[in-house]
């Protein structure tokens, strides 16, 4: 258990350095969200609990560095991760590369539902002086070929790498 | 559905907590904790992406380079002109307030802060840096860049480090004024994280290209005359009460790596 947690830890660390150092420094990265792409290998490859874990501890950090109101990511990877779990569990289980692809676009489209409910709500409740302007689509956009690009790279390196991504489908 | 049950409520009850805690401050010492665990990773990794959209920028820019070069000798010998004649000027003044008892404006206190990234959501243009309510920063205070140019105000204070808002953002509002003639006055503000604007100016107004745009020190933590920009172009429709300047930033606020913020 707690080499799981370590892991999580280094995951969360590591995540949070490029994500703010290096992709919400250019343009066309900016809303892509590496936290994302990890919480879909978590949901696939490691158990609900640690998906959550690491769910949390994103929505924690992205809170803290944000311009948004304090919660605003904890909801949303909270959510997003609740229904990547109900989505993986009950239409995605055997683990092929497609399936993942397809886990991948909804979370994506999850994410950016939540995320775009949140932050309205609290900017018409008041409470948060940001909310979408027109440069928002386009990088939001580029966001869902980008996430599909890493976790293709993501899922090439594990496949070569682990037997964790072989189809549940095919094995004897 | 039992099996989401238990979790969605556990992840509920945390978040709930959490948001809180964070409220009441409780949280405060275990965020300032976490930023600077993460602050030296984040800056290393900032500071060779910024090194690499400089790099990038020199080579998309470097046919035009040639001609700024020529332009910016010719500015260059205007500016050692002025320089001249300001010297002169501030000297004669000096003597005069001198003559006159004037009481000097009090000096400004700066505190130097590293910008440790930018802010983690895409919906505003503001970076965090390494100061914080323990440095004595408040919301409000500005921003300026080592060269002294204005590039944001203080916008949420941490224990230990502070959100800026910088100038781009649309949410951004700072009262300035042209140094020309008649001085003209308006509100500086952000456009969609591209450029800025100034809006709020009369009709009647003259504004010329390159004229400076400095802060008027009408807000209260905001000193006066801190440079913001420059004017590139003027929109004006006869109809309408006020006219708007399309500014240029004098420094790009994709490069920052240090800051400072003016306690007045």
């Amino acid at each position: 258990m707690w080499r799981r947690n370590l892991f999580i830890i280094f995951l969360l660390y590591l995540s949070a350095g490029l994500q703010l150092g290096l992709f919400n420094n250019f343009f066309w990265l900016s809303q892509f969200n590496l936290f994302l792409v990890v919480l879909v290998f978590f949901v696939n490859l490691s158990s609900f609990s640690a998906a959550l874990i690491f769910a949390f501890g994103s929505g924690l950090l992205l809170d803290i560095f944000s311009s948004l109101p304090f919660g605003t990511y904890l909801t949303t990877l909270g959510l997003t991760a609740l229904v990547l779990e109900f989505l993986f569990f009950n239409f995605f289980t055997n683990r092929s590369f497609y399936s993942l692809l397809m886990l991948a676009v909804l979370a994506v489209v999850a994410y950016q539902v939540v995320f775009l409910a949140v932050a309205g709500v609290l900017y018409f409740a008041g409470w948060s002086d940001f909310f979408v302007h027109h440069n928002y689509w386009l990088p939001a956009t580029g966001q869902l070929f980008i996430t599909l690009m890493a976790v293709t790279l993501i899922f090439w390196f594990i496949n070569r790498q682990s037997k964790s991504f072989k189809p549940t489908f095919l094995r004897p | 559905m039992p099996r989401f049950f238990k979790p969605t409520a556990g992840l509920a009850a945390v978040i709930i907590f959490l948001i809180l805690f964070h409220y009441l401050g409780w949280l405060a010492p275990a965020e300032s904790w976490l930023v600077k665990a993460i602050a030296p990773v984040s800056w290393s990794i900032h500071n060779f992406s910024g090194g690499v959209k400089s790099f990038r920028n020199f080579w998309l820019a470097q046919n035009s380079l040639l001609t700024e070069n020529n332009n910016l000798q010719a500015q260059l010998v205007q500016c050692q002109t002025n320089q001249a004649q300001l010297n002169n000027l501030t000297a004669e003044n000096d003597l005069l307030k001198r003559e006159l008892n004037f009481v000097r404006e009090k000096p400004w206190r700066y505190v130097s802060a590293k910008i440790i990234t930018g802010v983690s959501d895409p919906l505003s243009q503001s970076v965090v840096i390494n100061r914080g309510r323990h440095d004595g920063l408040i919301p409000g205070l500005a921003v300026i860049a080592a060269s002294g140019v204005l590039v944001g105000k203080i916008s949420e204070v941490g224990d230990a480090h502070s959100k800026v808002l910088l100038l781009t953002d649309n949410k951004s509002r700072v009262a300035a004024t042209v140094q020309n003639f008649g001085q003209t006055v308006g509100l500086v503000e952000g456009q969609f994280g591209l450029s800025l604007s100034m809006t709020n100016i009369p009709q009647n107004q003259e504004l010329r290209e390159g004229d400076l745009v400095v802060t008027s020190g009408l807000e209260g933590q905001i000193p006066r005359n801190l440079i913001i920009a420059k004017i590139d172009s003027v929109n004006q429709v006869a109809s309408e009460i006020f006219k708007t300047a399309i500014l240029s930033p004098i420094v790009s606020f994709d490069n920052l790596s240090y800051v400072a913020v003016i306690i007045p």
